[in-house]
């Protein structure tokens, strides 16, 4: 099975800079940056960065996988829905700021157990979620649309 | 923020003023509520405002709490035990999307 040049090297491009980076970059960076970010923002940096490195891996493979099939082939079509909805979810990734599944309700911030002091912010992005998923459902339609198109012109 | 002492009663009568103004060019929903919470987190005393700020637009805001002299120790504000929290939402767009901030600190007495 033949997979194209620009395929492998978009693919190890992605693998270093999204899986390989972030895995490393807790051994650059003190440990206290970490723990400082994780009690004043809310973020728990280290499962973000674990999370970027499997988004990263899924997002490799897809490219390759995609440099392996034919466009208007069904794997083709099954691969152009997969990299759609993967979209989808790093869109949700980027605006839940590492929370997947808040579907846009980002929570940020928290208490002290030493004062009681709490600070808490709640970004509602629904919305925004809720325009992306009816454009990546759209795009979807398309890819279907231009297969079944594609096959059509084929068969005549 | 204005800090009133009412002689007859000693409780404490808690001010806050404020200005917000719109910048932008969508209207803004401005939700504001203070509250002061005993050391048990129960509500003494809460005040909230809901403003609309037009695009270019600002609108003065007071918030006042009544804090009762129970919960001022010898009639000193330093001594008072309990926690004075503030809710801010500003939603636009319709109210579709928003950012709300809850800041709750406890007093210096507790």
């Amino acid at each position: 099975m033949k997979v194209k040049t620009r395929s492998i090297i978009v693919a190890a491009l992605i693998l270093i800079f999204f899986t390989v980076l972030p895995l490393a970059a807790p051994m650059f960076v003190p440990q206290e940056f970490f723990n400082a970010i994780s009690i004043q923002q809310g973020i728990d940096v280290s499962s973000l960065l674990i999370k970027v490195a499997i988004i990263g891996l899924a997002m490799g493979v897809i490219v390759l996988l995609r440099g392996m099939v034919e466009k208007n082939s069904q794997a083709g079509l099954a691969l152009s829905i997969i990299n759609k909805v993967f979209w989808f979810i790093i869109v949700l990734f980027v605006i839940g700021m590492g929370n997947i599944e808040s579907f846009g309700l980002v929570v940020l911030g928290g208490s002290s157990s030493d004062n009681g002091a709490t600070n808490i912010v709640t970004i509602d992005l629904r919305l925004i979620v809720f325009l992306v998923a009816i454009i990546i459902a759209l795009m979807i339609v398309q890819s279907i649309f231009e297969y079944q198109e594609s096959k059509h012109t084929v068969s005549q | 923020m204005n800090v009133d002492k009412i002689e007859s009663t000693g409780d404490y009568v808690l001010t806050l003023s404020m200005n917000p103004g719109n910048n932008a060019f969508l209207d803004v929903s401005l939700s504001l509520e203070i509250k002061f919470l005993d050391v048990d987190r129960q509500v003494v005393a809460v005040d909230s405002k809901y403003v609309v700020l037009k695009p270019g637009g600002n609108q003065s805001v007071s918030l006042t709490l009544n804090i009762p002299s129970e919960f001022v120790p010898e009639g000193d504000l330093g001594k008072v035990q309990g926690y004075f929290q503030m809710t801010m939402s500003i939603r636009t767009l319709g109210d579709l999307i928003g950012l709300t901030q809850v800041m709750r600190i406890r007093s210096g007495g507790a």
